[in-house]
């Protein structure tokens, strides 16, 4: 004898049987009460069903307030319009302490550089001198003499130290107090120290792309 | 593009049973219902034609990715659903608890089945007939019963052993 499947059973538990062929819904109808094995196979179903029926009504949310419809479709207006949820951020107004903090800084760095500067003039014043050949082969290993910032305390001097020079070369703090780019400076140039297009300052001024102050060449950028 | 389905009555109808699928999903009944307005925000500017079969596979997928981020956000889920039972009871502390301790077991139980007899047996939670639930999944509807008959079983019988488990470590 055949019997009912798993399936049918629980769709016939659940009034689903439409769902199915009408010959198959309409055999389950014909065979259940005709049959001890089938029905007893559906009451164990039917146990199942409730106690996992039982398992998710313990447990359903509850107590949660849902948005009204009109809100979801404002929301859904918005996203259109590509209006974003959260509202447009506010500039905040600077606050005093702020600012007053960012010109502490400002002044803190205008005077290192300052005291930097001064301290420069005196280390550089006080190194021997030595040959500009001996400068300019330190120099020329440079790949970016462009780049550089020099300081050609002795090209208005023939004489300069060459092991200060070698010094120099290994310390980059000393390359930059000596020479990058002595081919863009010449003892000529900077003898000169002007020419046509130079701007003047109190004591230094510019001279193609070099800063001379006093009548040296401080430094050369381009 | 669907323009004669009544938004109104499908919104009272479907969301409460939304929030109930996703929140099997996500196991936090705050997130559950945000996902599930987000999910019905999305329906209103698409207008799907099947509106209550895209509603529950638009949320499935959500809760895919969400299932993706909750590593990084368990610790965060956590602290939420302690927050979501306060709310809900905040003078009932020995309901909470055993409330949670429902939900822990069934998320237990859930989790011994295969993901295809967990989405069959919460969208017939959630009250979808068989026709429906095979729309969502893809599965034909002759497979329905059979599935829901094979999930049914397995959920109980994971959920005994469970309880029976927990009732030796008392």
């Amino acid at each position: 004898m055949q019997h009912i499947d798993d399936g049918l059973l629980n769709a016939y538990l659940d009034n689903a049987l439409d769902a199915y062929p009408a010959e198959d819904a309409r055999w389950v109808e014909e065979h259940l009460p005709t049959c001890d094995e089938c029905e007893r196979r559906l009451e164990e179903h039917r146990v199942v069903r409730t106690a996992a029926h039982g398992l998710f009504e313990d447990t359903a949310p509850s107590g949660f307030e849902l948005a009204s419809l009109d809100d979801l479709r404002a929301r859904a207006t918005a996203a259109e319009a590509g209006v974003e949820d959260a509202p447009p951020r506010q500039a905040r107004p600077r606050s005093a302490p702020g600012v007053f903090v960012q010109l502490s800084w400002a002044a803190s760095i205008i005077v290192a550089l300052g005291a930097g500067w001064v301290a420069r003039d005196l280390r550089v014043a006080a190194r021997p001198a030595g040959t500009f050949d001996q400068l300019r082969q330190v120099a020329t290993p440079q790949e970016e003499p462009q780049r550089s910032l020099i300081v050609a305390e002795g090209l208005s001097s023939p004489e300069v130290s060459a092991s200060a020079l070698g010094k120099a070369s290994a310390d980059a703090a000393d390359v930059v107090d000596a020479v990058a780019d002595v081919g863009a400076v010449t003892p000529a140039d900077a003898g000169r120290g002007g020419g046509a297009g130079a701007r003047e300052g109190p004591r230094g001024r510019f001279c193609g792309g070099r800063f001379l102050w006093g009548g040296r060449a401080l430094w050369c950028v381009s | 593009m669907s323009t004669d389905i009544d938004w109104d009555a499908l919104y009272r109808s479907t969301l409460p049973d939304l929030v109930r699928f996703l929140h099997r999903k996500v196991w936090d009944v705050e997130r559950a219902r945000d996902l599930a307005q987000e999910v019905f925000v999305r329906a209103l500017r698409e207008r799907p034609d099947q509106p209550r079969a895209w509603l529950f596979t638009v949320a499935g997928n959500l809760a895919r990715d969400e299932a993706r981020t909750a590593i990084r956000r368990r610790k965060h889920l956590t602290l939420l659903t302690a927050e979501a039972s306060d709310r809900v009871s905040p003078n009932d502390p020995d309901r909470d608890l055993e409330r949670a301790e429902k939900v822990a077991a069934l998320r237990r139980a859930l989790e011994t089945l295969s993901e295809s007899d967990q989405e069959v047996l919460l969208l017939w939670d959630a009250g979808h007939d068989y026709t429906e639930i095979a729309a969502t999944t893809g599965l034909s509807p002759g497979a329905i019963g059979t599935t829901l008959a094979r999930a049914r079983k397995r959920l109980v019988r994971a959920h005994e052993e469970m309880e029976g488990k927990d009732a030796a470590h008392r």
